[in-house]
Order: structure tokens, then sequence, then C-alpha cells
């Protein structure tokens, strides 16, 4: 009878023990701290948002510094938002831009605005109530940050107070924005229904007109005094992804060519086109100039040395610095963390960096 | 840290099994003590079995039957099916939140649920969510991994790569009652309010009917620890609520032949808030769900003879389901999806036993499904079906060997746009059990099977992303496993000990893959798993009095992701797939009042392919605790139970950002006459 005892003893102590293994949740920190940035001057200071992936509260900040590393070489801090904050910048990531030395970025699933300070210190949010709809895309000018939102409008923010001042109600679901002489341009996808630009006046903050557009326009920039929009270019399934010049002087509007993701860098308008063929789940990439001055549209790769996965896959971002024409490229598998990819100008590829997050999606310069 | 923790944790489940074992060596050597006059006193009947666990078949097959669940205060079907070796239950949290069950990594669509017997089918998702089955109604839930050991079965249960199994009882059965009438009331926290009837009667010596009736509402709203980065909070749950009722009726005949018909007819309706993931700084959740779905289904089964048997099946579902979410985004404010699904289900089949020894069954199915939904560009798909599987069996002297082949047909039809090829397929399956030792209950088996899984009309039709070129997914399944089942000592009732390792193969995935602005299903990737899945139970004589029943099972999983070598996620372990986990339970049955208790242990996993620390879930244990006590009186008995889940109060996720509720209280009150 002792040893039966001396089992149930034993029973009692490991299912005892079994509450006691309960998981302690120490996460540390998973990339750079803040002094790294703050030893950066702000001045060298690039900014790429991640995206993340949909409902999955993954979206986030790194940095990028041409020249901040030992050396003068690069430097690549994953992660800045969270290490500053002390809190994840929410769920999917869609616009990141610099203003007046802050940035501000605006975060589609929270339905939230974030402002932040030149080193992606959290000074300020706004959140969008389910009658304004969530934010979308960002454009600045004067002190006054602008937003789409998916129910119909364009949100005017203070910069500074960082309060909504008014709305317009444009077309439905807007998402890109640009700024252009004083006037704001807006895409209207409509969710892949809508085929308008709705043209605002800044000064009285009122749409002046809508343009008719190809179907579904998504992202839209400005160089040279003109517009380019890129859009889908048709209904489900018959998608014809190009680009289209608008002329505000003269109103005119011209296909240029096929696209799916565009910056400019002086006169020149940089354009790719990511084709996926289905049956064998390849895609290429299509590289044109378009100049503005000149109106001359040349197929060419201005990128040189391209890695393997850059030309297969489909480009997620191109952006280029202002001051000297370096392009940030990067590609999204939407599984993994992505890669950036940093070109000079002349299209020599100086650096690759594996991002803090998936869907690396816009690079902001602070300079 | 974490990482630890769980090592720690599952430290004890080793000491739990090996203190099982220990427990046996030690009854070994006290027989001395323990005089056979005792074995004339009042002794407790330890009915908390958890398992008639068979344990000679040649495939994996493990059983939970109703009492063990009651014991254990499990809270649902899905809470039972978690425990099952090698199986991994996707839990999107909550009384209404969808549930699925996949086995050793294949993904819930190779698992088939059956439900007395006949498959319930989605062709829409392609998946089962068990979370819809109520607990009280099911007598059994058992796991084959595989294919189930009867032969005289329709041929879809031999087509999936494992076969979950929903029997229900005839409460009248092995009874001389004249009728049941059982009533039952379980309230427990966040609203939840789970009243049930069931009436069986028996007319005439040869018939019997029941009626059962049960309805569920809860309010879902239940608290949950966020972590954000170095933030936690304490939120609510919200948009969590339900409400479901069905009713069912069977009819149980038997004929003078010998042969039997049972007839059900099943109603279920429901209406849920799905709450969708947490998302940081935004609580906005506007999506629900109404649900409504009938079938009837009946089966009649016959022995000719010694030699002959034969089985008919008939099925008719239809189920319809709404689905609407309020945004701003969309037009009009609103998207409603309303889908709208019938089945039509048809099968037979024979077993022959022409000699000792040799069984030789043939099964023929055809089915007809149908979708029908609100979209644009509906494509009113409807799929006929026609599955045919041969098996034999040789049986002879220390050894049992069988095969299976199953043909499928599959014609795909569209009303209007791409029509998706026909599938036609032959998937062969092997196995062998052997008893080297007559005298001992020692077993091995072997079995190599193939399946694959349809594309399901939402792969296919689904808006935009839906591919009608897609092909079937394809699985490989190879086992080797080891059974000893053992009453080596008097204290010791029973004593079971599985242990399987197993490889996977699965290509020709069906997943979503992105191109620059749509996404689309496609077959791509591979996946190579291998697993170790380790089962043991035992009961026990404690005292006179006390019966003590032990039970403990630890899965390994490696589940590699081999598609793409130059990918970041090449070996990778795919998403939601622990390499760790079990679980431990205890059953004590005494005079005074019945002691469950058991704990469910994961590792960790991650929630995305590549398996980064951003990327990480981490593991849990989960503590459930329950007490009953069942009062005899004169013309009724009633039985009380209360419950506690989650007895530490751990917050956990099964699917990130979808919080699983913390300690949680049930309690039951059932009458029965």
């Amino acid at each position: 009878m002792k040893r039966k005892n001396l089992f149930l003893l034993m029973l009692c102590m490991v299912f005892g023990l079994v509450f006691t293994s309960c998981d302690e949740n120490n996460d540390g920190d998973n990339g750079g701290g803040g002094n790294v940035i703050e030893n950066i001057d702000p001045s060298d200071r690039v900014f790429i948002l991640n995206e993340g992936n949909y409902n999955s509260n993954n979206s986030g900040i790194d940095m990028y510094s041409p020249c901040g590393g030992a050396d003068g070489t690069s430097l690549f801090v994953k992660n800045v938002y969270m290490n500053q904050n002390g809190e994840g910048l929410g769920d999917t990531g869609q616009d990141l831009i610099s203003h007046d030395g802050n940035l501000y970025a605006s975060i589609t699933g929270s339905s939230l605005l974030v402002k932040m300070d030149n080193a992606a210190k959290k000074l300020a949010t706004i959140s969008f109530d389910a009658s304004e709809g969530q934010p979308r895309y960002l454009a600045a000018k004067n002190g006054k940050i602008y937003v789409t939102l998916y129910g119909g409008y364009v949100a005017k923010i203070d910069a500074g107070s960082f309060q909504k001042e008014a709305m317009v109600q444009v077309g439905s679901n807007p998402e890109g924005i640009v700024e252009c002489n004083g006037k704001l341009y807006v895409c209207n996808s409509g969710w892949g229904y809508d085929n308008t630009m709705s043209v605002i006046d800044i000064a009285t903050f009122t749409v002046e007109k809508t343009v008719e557009v190809a179907t579904n326009p998504n992202e839209i920039i400005a160089a040279g005094g003109k517009i380019f929009i890129q859009s889908y270019g048709g209904a489900y399934p018959d998608y014809d992804y190009q680009v289209q010049m608008y002329d505000p002087a003269s109103g005119s509007l011209e296909r240029l060519t096929a696209a799916t993701k565009l910056a400019a860098y002086g006169d020149v308008v940089y354009i790719v086109y990511s084709d996926t063929d289905w049956t064998t789940y390849t895609t290429t990439n299509v590289f044109s100039t378009y100049n503005i001055k000149t109106r001359e549209l040349k197929t060419e790769n201005y990128l040189k040395d391209m890695p393997a996965q850059l030309s297969s896959n489909g480009i997620y971002m191109i952006d280029i610095d202002p001051s000297n024409g370096d392009f940030y490229v990067s590609v999204s598998d939407y599984v993994s963390d992505g890669t950036v990819y940093r070109f000079e100008s002349d299209g020599d590829l100086i650096d690759a960096m594996l991002s803090g997050g998936m869907n690396p999606t816009k690079t902001v310069f602070t300079n | 840290m974490k990482q630890f923790a769980f090592r720690r944790g599952w430290l004890f489940v080793v000491i739990g099994v090996c203190c099982t074992l220990y427990t046996t060596v030690v009854y070994a050597n006290d027989a001395d003590s323990v005089s056979s006059r005792i074995r004339n006193l009042k002794r407790v009947t330890v009915s908390a079995e958890r398992a008639t666990q068979n344990i000679s078949a040649p495939m994996p097959t493990q059983t939970i039957t109703s009492s063990t669940m009651q014991n254990l205060g499990m809270q649902s079907l899905a809470d039972a099916a978690r425990r099952l070796p090698g199986v991994t239950v996707k839990d999107y949290g909550g009384l209404g939140g969808l549930k699925t069950v996949s086995v050793r990594g294949l993904g819930a669509e190779h698992t088939a649920v059956l439900y007395d017997g006949v498959m319930v089918s989605n062709c829409q998702a392609g998946q089962i969510d068990i979370g819809r089955f109520n607990m009280d109604d099911v007598e059994t839930l058992t796991l084959s991994v595989g294919q189930q050991n009867d032969l005289l079965q329709s041929a879809r249960s031999y087509a999936s790569a494992g076969v979950l199994s929903l029997k229900t009882k005839n409460p009248l059965e092995g009874t001389d009652k004249p009728f049941e009438l059982k009533a039952r009331m379980k309230g427990g926290s966040y609203g939840m309010i789970n009243p049930s009837v069931l009436w069986a009667q028996r007319i005439g010596a040869t018939t019997t009917f029941s009626l059962t009736g049960n309805m569920t509402r809860a309010d879902g709203q239940y608290p949950f620890t966020l972590v954000n980065g170095k933030r936690i909070s304490e939120e609510k749950r919200y948009n969590s609520d339900v409400m479901s009722w069905y009713a069912e009726g069977n009819l149980y005949q038997k004929f003078k032949d010998g042969s039997r018909l049972n007839t059900k007819i099943h109603y279920y309706d429901s209406e849920r808030g799905l709450p969708g993931s947490v998302i940081l700084y935004n609580n906005m959740s506007n999506e629900r769900l109404w649900d409504k779905n009938a079938f009837v289904q009946t089966r009649y089964q016959k022995a000719f003879s010694e030699k002959w048997r034969i089985q008919a099946e008939g099925k008719y579902n239809y189920s319809w389901t709404k689905y609407e979410d309020t945004n701003v985004k969309y037009q009009g404010g609103k998207k409603t999806d309303v889908n709208k699904q019938q089945e039509y289900y048809l099968s037979a089949a024979a077993l022959w036993m022409p000699i000792d020894g040799l069984s030789v069954s043939w099964s023929n199915d055809a089915a007809l499904n149908t979708l029908q939904n609100n979209f644009p560009e509906n494509q009113e798909p409807y799929r006929l079906t026609w599955l045919s599987a041969l098996n034999a069996r040789w049986k002879w002297k220390w050894f049992m060997l069988s095969g299976t082949l199953v043909s499928t047909v599959v014609d795909e039809h569209v009303k209007s746009g791409n029509k998706p090829a026909d599938k036609r397929r032959l998937s062969p399956c092997f196995s062998l059990a052997c008893q080297p030792f007559l005298s001992n209950d020692l077993f091995f088996r072997v079995m190599y099977k193939e399946t694959f899984r349809v594309p399901s009309f939402n792969d296919m039709y689904y808006e935009q992303t839906g591919n009608t070129a897609l092909r079937p997914e394809n699985a490989h399944e190879y086992n080797f496993g080891i059974t000893w089942k053992s009453k080596p000592w008097r204290f010791v009732e029973s004593m079971m000990l599985t242990a399987d390792a197993y490889y996977n193969k699965v290509d020709d995935k069906i997943v979503a893959l992105p191109s620059m602005y749509v996404w689309r299903m496609m077959n791509y990737g591979r996946v190579d798993i291998t697993g170790v899945d380790i089962s043991l139970q035992s009961r026990i004589n404690v005292a006179d009095i006390v019966g003590l029943s032990l039970s403990g099972v630890y899965s390994l999983q490696r589940a590699l992701d081999m598609t793409e070598q130059s990918s970041k996620t090449y070996k990778h372990q795919i998403p939601y797939t622990p390499k760790h986990s079990g679980n431990v339970a205890i059953q004590v049955e005494n005079p005074w009042v019945n002691i469950g208790y058991s704990v469910v242990l994961v590792g960790d996993r991650y929630c995305m392919r590549q398996n980064t620390s951003a990327n990480l879930v981490h593991g849990y244990n989960e503590h459930t605790l329950s007490l009953s006590k069942t009062f005899d009186l004169k013309r009724c008995s009633i039985r009380l139970q209360a419950d506690v889940a989650n007895l530490t109060d751990t917050q956990y996720d099964v699917i990130k950002y979808y919080p699983m509720p913390g300690r949680s209280y049930r309690g039951i009150v059932e009458v029965k006459f």
C-alpha cells in the first residue's frame, strides 16, 4: 500500500507542476534602438514603409541611411517605429510622406493617420470613423496634409495641430492623390467600378472638376506640370494596366504605355510594367521611360545588373530620391519579408536590404 | 524564455506518461498486497473509458466517447478533436468561430467528416466547420488516419487522407426502456445558454424514434489581453455573438430479416457575428453570417448470409448562407454574399466473404453538388462525382493484408464562363497489420495511401481569385506503427500504447498567389511532413471504490515548405503547425464526485510561411477541470456538472489575432427519465 501512496503523491506532483509551467512572455526588441537613428544626420535618413499583410497588424517602418554606417557605409535599421514607440504601427500601412521635417503615415486597416518626427517617434494620431472610411493615400502642401478616405472624401488636416479641418466629397473609393500647382488630383477607383479623377482647388478646397480617365485609376504622380495616372484600365477580368498623362493646362488625356508602377525624377517618368503569366506563374518586368520635355517614350531598362529576384517578380515599389535620383525598388511575395534594392541614378545596383516586414511599399526621403 | 517554459511543460507530459508506466510496474511488484477478496466488494466501474480503441486496425484509429467528453469537461467537438494524436484544429475563437480539423499537416480539405456514416460535404468551402455540430448528441468521435477499418462503407469515406466520424446513438438501443426523456441545461461565461431536450420512444418491437432540440446563444463578449509591442491592454471581443438552434429526428427500424433502416432529418439555423482578427487601433467589426442547413439521410444495412452483406445510403442536403459586411468602401455601403448549395447523394456497397479470412467489398457513390450565389459573374457551377472503391482484405494467422483502389470521376459543369477540366484518378491504398505473437496484443502496422483533394468551388469560381484551371492537390501518406494492449497486473484494468511514425508528402498545393494587383488560386508548392504520434491510455483501480483513468498524447510534427529552394521560406515549418503538441487527461471516478482534469499543450507555431520572430505565435498550456455527480432517484436520474475551462486564465491564440477566451465557467444540469 505504501507504494500506492507514493504513486498518488507523484501523480499529484506531476499535475501540480504542470500548473506552474505557464508561459512567460518577454519579447525583446527585434532591431536597432532609437540611439542608432538619432546618431544619424536627419538629412541622411531614408524611411521605408512596410505595408504588412492584410489583417495581420504587421505594418512597420525601416530606416536606411546611405552613408550613416561605419566609415561612411550604408546602414539599415529594421522596425524603427516599433523600437521608437514600443508599439506596432498597425494594420496595412498604405502610405508614408514627409512634410516640414515630420513623417505622416496612413494605416488603412487601423483607420489611422500617424504623425511622427524625423526619427519615427509618434507625435499624434487621428482616427477615422465608419462614415468617413479608411484612409488611403497622402499628399501635403503648405502645412496641410491631405488624405483620401474610402468613404469618398479627401480630408484636410492641419499638420501643426494635427486636427481635421475640412472634408470634401470626391468619387467613390479614392486612392492616389497628388498636389500640383495649387490643385489636388485624386484617383476615384470605385473599387474597380469608377473611372474618374477629381481635381480639387486647394484655396477653396472644393472639387473644381471631374475628369474621366481609364477604369479603376490607382496611383498618381506629378512631374513637369503634368499628371500621370496609373490604372487597372478596365473592369475585371479585362485589365489593361496603363499610364495616362493628363495636361492640366489643355485638359488633354493621353495613354502612354502599359504600367503597374510609376516614379519621376526631373523631367523623366520611370515606368515599370509587371506582367504575370498565370499558366506558368512567371512574372516579367518591362521597363520604360517617358521624357516629358522631348515627349519621347523609350523601352529601356534603367536598372542594370538586376538580381534574379527582381527580374522575375512583380515590382512592388519604385521610388526615387529627389536629391540624387537613386532608385529604391522592392519586390513582394506576400509570404516573406521583402527585400529593398537601391540603384544609383545611372542604374548600378549598390545595396540590397532585407526588410523588417512584408511588402515594402513606400520610400520617403527627409532631405 | 517562452521556448523554455514550453519545453518544461513538455517535460511534465513525459513525466506523466512515465508515471503511468511506473504505476503498472509498481503494481506488478505489489501483487501480494492485493487480496482476491477485494474483488467481491462493491467496486466502482470506470465508465470513463477514453475509448474503445481498435488496436488491431492497420490504420491509426482513435476514439473519444461521450462519457470522456463529459467527464473531462470538454467544451465542444473541436475541443475533443484537438486532443487526438496528429490533429490540428484551427479555431478562430469563441463559440461561433470557425473550427476546422486537419490531420498530420495535410490541411482541413483532406479530412472527411462523417455524421452517422454519411459524409458531410461543403463543395464551396472544401472544408467542414465542426463547430456547427453539438457534442451533446454525439456518442463517439473517431479519427481514422487513412481510412476506417470497416469494409462496408461508402466509397467517399475511402477517398480522403483522414476520416473524422461523429456517431450518435439510439438512446433506447440495448435497453428495455419504452421511452427516454432527457432535458439538459448548460449555462456559462460570456452569456452562454444551451438548453436541449431529447425524447426517444419505442413504437412496437422493431421501431424507435427520437427527437432532439438544441439551442445555443452567447453574447461572446469575452475579455482578452492584447500585447502590442510593449503596450499591454485589456480589451473585449465584440461582434462575437452567436444564436443557433437545431432539431433532429431519427427513425430506427429493424426488419424481420435482421436488416436495419435508419433515417435522419436535421435542420440547423444560426446567426452570428464574425469578429474578424483583432485590428490595432480599430474596433470596427460589422461582419455577420447567417446559416440555414437542412438534410435528410437514410441508411439501409442487410446481411443476406454469413458471406454477403450490403449497405445503401442516400442523402439530400440544402444549405444557405448569407454573409454581410457593412463598410463605406463597398458600393451601397454593404457587401452581401448569398450562397445556396445542394447535394443529392446515393451510395451502395456490398461485402463478400467467400472463404474464411478473405473479405472483398465494392462501394459505388454518386453525388451531385450545386452552387448558386448572388455574384454578378456567378457561373452556377455543378459537379457530378462518381466514386468507386474496391477493397480486399486477407487475414491469415498473424497478419492482415488490405488493399483499396478508389476510382474518382469528377465532371465539372458551369452554366456560363470557363468550364474546368473533368478529373479522373485512381488512388491506391495498401496496409498490413501483423501480430507476431498471437498470445500477446502487440501489433505492427504499415500503410501507404494516395489521396487528393479536388479544388473547391471557391477555389475555382470565387470572384476574381477563382481559377478554373486548377488541378487536384495530391497527398501521399506513409505510416508505420506499433500498438500494444495489455492487462499485465491486477490493478491495471487496461493499458494501451500506440506509437506511429509517418511521412506525408503534399504537392500541387492549392494556394492563393499574388501578382502586382490581383490574386489567383494556383497549384503551387510542396510540403513534406514527418512526424510521430504516441498515445498511452490506462485504467487503474487506485482503491476499491476509486477508479482512475489516465491518458497522454504526444505528437511531433515537422511540416516543411519544400516549394522553392531560393525562397525565403524554404524548409520553414508551414503556418499554424506546432512542432510539439500533446495532452494529458486524468479522470477519477469515486462515489462522491467525479473529477476530470486535462491539459492541452501546444508548442510554438508561425502565423506566416516565413519562420521569423515577428511571425512566431507562442505555445500554450490550457487546463480544464470538471466535477460531476449523478444522483439516481426513483424515477429519474439527475446529473450535475461544473467545469472550469482554461483554469490558469492563459491568454493564447490558435490563429494570431483571434484571441481565445480566458478562464471560463460552465454549469450543466441534466434530468433523465
